[in-house]
């Protein structure tokens, strides 16, 4: 499964998409994985609601912060 | 022993240091993409035949080659997401109590992440002799320090991996201790999810 | 569990040995190999309480040079260095060790646990702690290689902004210090903020549910969370920065594009929830103090606990207003100013229920009090002067005067020290049996508040007249003469109520009067144990059964509704010599993470001198953590 993921978004690296397109189905893609290997091999999905919280909490903080700071110094995020 | 939450000290210790190392990689990762925009732009003389760039790009009707080798990254990737799948193993093994399948899968994880560590110090070389360096301009700069952070962490995951292989040799790990492996699991995978968005963001998405 | 102690093995049996010489309680080695909270609590306040004289030294030498218009005392050059290591000492080696002091010695009495989660992590966090502190300070003693013969100390102001700390405009290797030590203090306290939550979350006593935790518990919680959020940002920025120095990467270069804003922003990332790891404990304190001295439960503990959560909240959404002259634009601007007056709300809404706390009730005036008061007030008088702050258009006139120095004086003096004194002279008594001098102790409160206005209120207004900070003199006859006189008396009378202090703290030591378990008729729990607390805290594991756990042991209603003593409950009568727990299994002494921590400066030194000492260093190290691993944490007898 993992693998076949990494392998198609291999291929859309080298497929002429619009950029938007690319950069969208990478992201989202990606993420599948992500939380492939973070619900099942890390066994969020099915442990304590504690551990999730405190994870998610701190994805959320990184994302949110340097959202923020990159947009008030003009870098873009993708 | 029973905890007021029920779960275990050190499995909660090591989400929680989990959890602040997003804090870290968030930061290494934003600085990357704070520059990624002027990677054409910085080169320590302002003479761009001695730029290097990630991806293919023309400046001023010039084509300049990128660095990135994406399939030999691509291979790179795909061992460090097998090595997470044997680490599944190893923990399933062990919570069974078959400890010989445990070390089998330990080692093979221990193994594909000591490959990862190489092909990447292979990837540095090849950079280093082709002009990028951590001097050269912003993207050999942000591009060496998160890469290597990671890589890091790998070699760190490693040692700790192989430290438990002789560890157990001794007959040290049973069923019982299994969470010594699952502890190792956790960080090992969140590595690995790590480069999955370093691979993403940086090698796949390109500005 | 044999371990490392393997009988045979000569090096097994030398080890033993050593742990075997920590086993006696009065030995030095029962110190250094200690893990037991109270003492690691007690040699973290003795060792920041240093940290805070050498800081104030630093101080007083910059009030002689400002005392007067045009003096020469001090050069620009060493005047920017003592700045530097004061700001810097005074927030990573004093406050934030001080408040870990009183983590370390009560959090876990407070929640009825034997010891914290990791007792040997919490000794590393203190070893860690000592070597970067050590190792920050030993730059007074290298050379830089321009400035020969200078002293070498860091000098570009606690906040390191780029591109002053780069090579060029920092040559030397007083920066690389700088970078190195908080480094180093930085892993201590990650360490320390991981050990402190999984101890509050999950060491507490059965019935000690989330909304039962005294304020100060909870204080904890939300700044150790706080720590391992912030801690890892500006890590990031100093191994940027020290990639910069040592390796000529270019993260802060703006001659190929880096961008000394990128600094700006992780260092206030990490800068402003920063602030409330400074703050939030002295809150803490003041919440356990008030309710025990007003002999009522804290006003509307619910807002308390909440308002301080929202505070870890709302702190990570402020930054920026450390940026406002920066040029981010408007919207960025108006956008912080907001979030920061908007982090205001639940401030007030904490010193409106200490204020409510007090009202009505039985106040006794003893120091602890007194400190309280002293923090409530000069808080708030601060806390104001940031209002000020968070208007843009106000703050463009106060930006870098000494306006800002004053705000951040009365919050951060004002506030933390004061709350930080306040617990000294409330927790004395439970870790050495001794009450404080009392007449001493109120000579130390009016010293050092009359001190502490007469430094920090005329700043407010030779900062208003202009008067820039960072700067090592002024010229006469632009009204700040006399200003800065009056500081520069009011730092020697700060200085005064010190050795006030340290007189009363070593003579109450010697022959205080006696404390017994109980003396100011107290609420929370570690008041049920004996004075001295015995190693192995409590004989049996308490149940709680309310908030204020301790006092409801003591006090009820009667039929017609009047809250009476319960006869003989927590009476002083047998006194606990310390002998009785021969049963109870407690965590070994180990010297595993003082070798541990003591590789860290080795590596550090070796980055800036010697790849070979990285070396040594990184063996250490590891040295210190295999042996940590191996080693059984408890030995069986
Ligand atoms: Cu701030």
């Amino acid at each position: 499964m993992l693998a076949i993921i990494t392998a198609v978004e291999v291929a859309l690296y080298y497929l002429d998409l619009s950029r938007n397109a690319l950069v969208g189905l990478l992201l989202a893609l990606s993420a599948l994985k992500f939380a492939l290997v973070v619900l099942w091999f890390m066994h969020l999905r099915f442990d304590n609601r504690l551990f999730s919280t405190l994870f998610v909490g701190g994805i959320v903080l990184a994302i949110g912060i340097f959202t923020v700071a990159l947009s008030t110094v003009g870098g873009k995020l993708v | 022993m029973a905890t007021s939450t029920g779960v275990d000290n050190r499995k909660l210790f090591m989400w929680l240091f989990l959890a602040s190392e997003c804090l870290f990689f968030g930061s290494l990762i934003a600085a990357y993409l704070l520059y990624r925009g002027q990677h054409g732009v910085p080169c320590m003389d302002g003479d761009l035949s001695t730029c290097v760039f990630p991806t293919d790009r023309t400046i001023n009707g010039v084509e300049y080659e990128g660095i990135f080798d994406i399939p030999f990254t691509s291979v790179s990737a795909f061992v460090l997401l097998m090595s997470s799948v044997s680490m599944v193993l190893a923990l399933a093994a062990i919570q069974r109590g078959n400890v010989r399948a445990m070390r089998i899968w330990l080692f093979t994880t221990a193994a594909l992440g000591a490959l990862f560590v190489g092909g990447q110090a292979f990837e540095f070389t090849e950079f280093y002799r082709e002009g990028l360096t951590l001097e050269t301009n912003l993207f050999g700069t942000t591009f060496y320090v998160l890469t290597g952070f990671h890589g890091a962490h790998v070699t760190i995951g490693v040692l700790v991996l192989f430290s438990l292989l002789i560890w157990s040799s001794r007959g040290k790990i049973q069923a019982k201790d299994s969470l010594n492996i699952e502890l190792a699991g956790l960080y090992w995978h969140f590595v690995d999810i790590v480069w999955i968005v370093i691979f993403t963001l940086i090698y796949l998405i390109q500005p | 569990m044999a371990g490392v102690a393997q009988a045979g093995n000569p090096l097994g049996r030398a080890l033993r040995d050593v742990r075997h010489m920590a086993e006696d309680r009065y030995s030095i080695w029962s110190w250094i190999a200690t893990v037991d909270h109270k003492r690691i609590g007690i040699m973290y306040g003795i060792t920041a309480f240093t940290f805070f004289l050498i800081g104030g030294v630093e101080a007083l030498l910059l009030r002689i040079q400002l005392a007067q218009p045009n003096s020469t005392f001090l050069d620009p050059d060493q005047f920017n260095r003592l700045f530097t290591m004061h700001g810097t000492t005074m927030i990573f080696l004093v406050v934030m060790p001080l408040s870990a002091a009183f983590f370390n010695l009560v959090i876990p009495l407070m929640i009825g646990a034997r010891d914290v989660a990791f007792p040997r992590l919490n000794s590393f966090s203190f070893w860690a702690f000592l070597a970067g502190g050590i190792f920050l300070n030993a730059s007074f003693f290298i050379r830089g290689n321009i400035f020969e013969g200078d002293i070498g100390a860091p000098g570009a102001g606690w906040f390191g902004y780029a591109p002053l700390t780069s090579t060029e405009f920092s040559p030397g290797h007083g920066i690389d210090f700088w970078i190195l030590g908080l480094l180093i203090l930085g892993v201590a306290s990650m360490a320390g903020g991981f050990n402190f939550i999984v101890t509050i979350l999950n060491m507490r006593a059965p019935g000690m549910t989330l909304l039962r935790m005294p304020l100060f518990v909870w204080m904890t919680l939300v700044t150790s969370f706080l720590i391992i959020f912030a801690m890892p940002v500006i890590t990031v920025a100093l191994f940027e920065l020290l990639f910069d120095r040592l390796y000529n990467a270019n993260f802060f270069n703006a001659s190929v594009g880096g961008s000394p804003l990128l600094w700006q922003h992780m260092f206030w990332l990490f800068g402003h929830p920063e602030v409330y790891i400074l703050i939030l404990p002295a809150m803490g304190i003041v919440s356990e103090i008030l309710p025990t001295f007003s002999k009522k439960p804290l006003f509307g503990y619910p807002f308390v606990v909440f308002s301080g959560v929202a505070i870890g909240f709302m702190s990570w959404g402020v930054w920026v207003h450390h940026m406002y002259t920066t040029g981010l634009g408007t919207v960025a601007n108006s956008a912080f100013g907001l979030s920061t007056i908007l982090i205001g709300v639940p401030t007030g809404v904490k010193i409106f229920n200490w204020l409510a706390t007090m009202w009505g009730g039985s106040i006794s005036i003893k120091t602890p009090l007194l400190m309280c008061a002293g923090f409530v007030t000069m808080f708030t008088i601060g806390g104001l002067s940031g209002v000020l702050h968070t208007m843009v258009p106000s703050d463009f006139q106060q930006q870098d005067t000494y306006f800002v120095v004053a705000h951040f004086h009365y919050v951060l003096f004002g506030g933390s020290i004061f709350a930080l004194f306040a617990g000294v002279y409330y927790w004395f008594p439970k870790f050495t049996g001794k009450l404080l001098g009392e007449g001493l102790g109120q000579l130390h409160f009016w010293l050092m508040l009359i001190g502490f206005n007469l430094t920090f209120f005329p700043m407010h207004i030779s900062g208003l007249l202009g008067m820039p900070r960072r700067i090592y003199t002024y010229q006469e006859g632009f009204g700040f003469d006399t200003l800065n006189m009056m500081s520069t008396v009011g730092g020697f009378i700060i200085a005064a109520s010190m050795l006030v202090f340290i007189t009363n703290f070593i003579s109450s030591l010697r022959n205080g009067e006696k404390s017994g378990r109980d003396p100011w008729d107290a609420r929370t729990l570690e008041w049920s144990l004996p004075s001295p607390v015995p190693n192995y805290n409590f004989k049996e594991v308490p149940v709680v059964e309310a908030r204020d756990a301790f006092w409801y042991t003591k006090y009820r209603e009667n039929e017609e509704g009047v809250v009476v003593r319960i006869e003989g409950a927590a009476a002083d009568d047998e006194e606990d010599d310390g002998e009785g727990g021969h049963g109870i299994h407690l965590p070994s002494p180990s010297y595993f993470p003082l070798i541990a921590a003591a590789g860290l400066p080795i590596i550090a030194t070796g980055l800036i001198y010697d790849p070979a000492l990285v070396a040594v260093g990184v063996a250490t190290t590891m040295i210190g953590v295999f042996g940590w691993a191996i080693e059984p944490p408890t030995e069986r007898r």
